[in-house]
């Protein structure tokens, strides 16, 4: 089922004279991962932000279920957006320092009134069971936290609308190799559980090759190739890829 | 052998006292060889680097026993005045942020001249080094500032000052983790060259195994304040020893790793304040024994020239067994 569908969208900030984004078109079927890879500034954060209505694109046009995002009222929005979440990059600057965990998930109930007031305090508890925390962290701050487990709780918060789309903006790019590991594993398990859809942002084409079924290969505010996981590692048409492909192989 | 390091520890203070951060380490980088130092953020493998040369602050902590034989002398043991001639001269530094290591309000060939060791004929050594580095763009451009090139360029200005006083050691610290990984391959094909062609010796200091691995001659794995295997590249690769290595490398993101569940390393690395009785790994690891808590192993030689700080050897079999 198509889950998502993008439409020519085009994004220029007044700032900058080049598009962020140039004309991008795409599908995302229920179920799946789908990678995103370029390096910094080619468009793929603002990509996201465009998805989830963060930003407006000049152009173009997003459907979430056949209904488009761009014509939803800002009301309407909302309410959609339980459906559609987003995991940040650093999880250092993700959370509030003076918020403790238990709070920070708790704020998501108050936004979207999801969440009856008596199985709040239970619901938070699993949250962070899924995650793999348990309710120890309920009552500590950020600081208190490796980057790792911050990081558990960027998708404890991400899971607590029952959302059936995340995007993950780069959730490992900060972590060292072994955490890297972990949060990947627990990413891959969700998913598999819950049967969720991501959009799986990286630059690191090892790290999109290890958890996505397609993949999308941008460049300048474009698609320069996209494919399976399969066709773009064993045979990458673009000269782009191809030089991405190197960059993360270990020579033997 | 250019450079020697024994049973060096360094102490950081803390809130509780002393801790000790690096604790004992053994290390030999020879002229013209690329050594790499692996291991995870708080591992301890910036302060050997800022240890080399004693650049670790005082109200920060200090230096408690070991030797550094740089040259056949004694680093620890030289007046300031000598120490001067060593520092940025025959030993330099690249560090991980090009920007935070250039000075924003001089130009590039004001901050290159400034690493020369004599002035004279400044502008042709310059541009002898900005063509090294791989800057021709930017010979003869005298007012180009730092915030005027890009990250990789940066980094590419930062390694030409390195090299500027023709050192015969420099220490990378995560000299590409700040840069996209097109550039990061640049970086280090550039660095490979340099390093062939005034036969350099490195220091490469990294979180990421694939890096070093594409760099390095022998590689040091480092957990909690020691080493815990070391070793030629090929074989560390091929057959890692220490579990911790082989977690190291399992978790390595790849196509062929693909969702099969990766064998990451539970847990995460222990405070120096509260390290384990035994081996440092031992909570971690799932080869785990009832031995290992005991006594902390010795860092000792293992077939095909590694050495390793395990009590157990572990087979393919073993190694490739699903966790439990």
């Amino acid at each position: 089922m198509e889950l998502l569908k993008i439409d020519n969208l085009y994004k220029t900030f007044k700032k900058h004279k080049v598009p962020a984004v140039n004309g991008v078109s795409f599908s995302i079927f229920k179920g799946e991962v789908l990678g995103l890879v370029g390096e910094s500034g080619c468009g793929k954060s603002t990509l996201a932000k465009l998805i989830l209505r963060l930003t407006r694109p000049d152009k173009g046009s997003i459907f979430y279920k056949g209904k488009d995002l761009l014509r939803v009222s800002d009301d309407g929005m909302r309410k959609t957006r339980k459906a559609l979440q987003i995991i940040f990059q650093d999880p250092y600057s993700s959370l509030d320092p003076r918020m403790k965990i238990g709070d920070v998930i708790e704020e998501v109930y108050d936004i979207h009134e999801n969440v009856p007031d008596r199985d709040r305090k239970n619901k938070t508890i699993e949250l962070l069971e899924t995650v793999g925390l348990g309710k120890t962290y309920l009552n500590r701050l950020p600081s208190e936290l490796s980057g790792g487990e911050r990081q558990r709780v960027g998708i404890a918060r991400a899971l607590a609308t029952d959302p059936e789309f995340i995007i993950c903006d780069e959730p490992v790019s900060s972590l060292d190799i072994s955490i890297q590991a972990q949060i990947l594993n627990l990413l891959i398990e969700l998913q598999k559980r819950k049967n969720l859809t991501y959009l799986f942002i990286s630059h690191d084409l090892g790290v999109i090759g290890s958890i996505c079924d397609r993949v999308m290969v941008m460049q300048s505010g474009r698609f320069v190739e996209s494919g399976s996981c399969e066709e773009i590692f064993r045979n990458p048409k673009h000269e782009y890829t191809e030089s991405l492909l190197k960059s993360v192989e270990i020579l033997n | 052998m250019l450079l020697q390091i024994k049973n060096l520890k360094i102490n950081y203070k803390s809130d509780n006292g002393l801790l000790e951060v690096v604790r004992g380490v053994d290390l030999v980088i020879n002229q013209g060889e690329c050594v790499g130092l692996i291991g995870e953020s708080g591992c301890g493998k910036t302060t050997i680097g800022l240890g080399i040369t004693k650049l670790i602050p005082e109200r920060k902590g200090n230096i408690s026993a070991g030797e550094i034989l740089f040259e056949d002398k004694d680093i620890l043991k030289l007046n300031p005045e000598e120490l001067r001639n060593i520092r940025g001269k025959k030993i330099s530094y690249v560090f991980q942020e090009p920007f935070s290591s250039l000075n924003p309000v001089f130009t590039i060939y004001e901050q290159i001249k400034e690493s020369l060791k004599e002035k004279d004929d400044a502008d042709n050594r310059i541009a002898e080094i900005l063509k090294s580095v791989g800057l021709e763009k930017i010979i003869g451009r005298k007012n180009v500032y730092p915030h005027e090139l890009s990250g990789g360029m940066q980094q590419r200005v930062v390694i030409g000052m390195a090299i500027a006083s023709k050192p015969s050691l420099v220490v990378l610290d995560e000299p590409t983790t700040a840069l996209d990984v097109t550039i990061q391959r640049q970086i280090l094909d550039l660095i490979l060259g340099l390093k062939n062609k005034m036969n350099l010796s490195i220091l490469f200091i990294s979180h990421d195994l694939r890096i070093v691995f594409n760099i390095a001659d022998n590689i040091n794995i480092m957990y909690a304040g020691k080493i815990v295997e070391a070793g030629p590249k090929e074989k560390i690769i091929s057959n890692p020893s220490h579990p911790y290595t082989m977690g190291l490398i399992d978790s390595i993101p790849s196509f062929k790793n693909r969702k099969g569940l990766f064998n990451a390393i539970e847990g995460r690395a222990p405070l120096f304040s509260e390290l384990p009785k035994g081996c440092k790994f031992y909570p971690r690891c799932r080869f785990r024994i009832d031995g290992c808590a005991e006594k902390e192993p010795e860092l000792k030689a293992v077939s095909g020239g590694q050495a390793s700080r395990c009590i157990r050897t572990i087979s393919a079999e073993l190694r490739s067994a699903a966790p439990n």
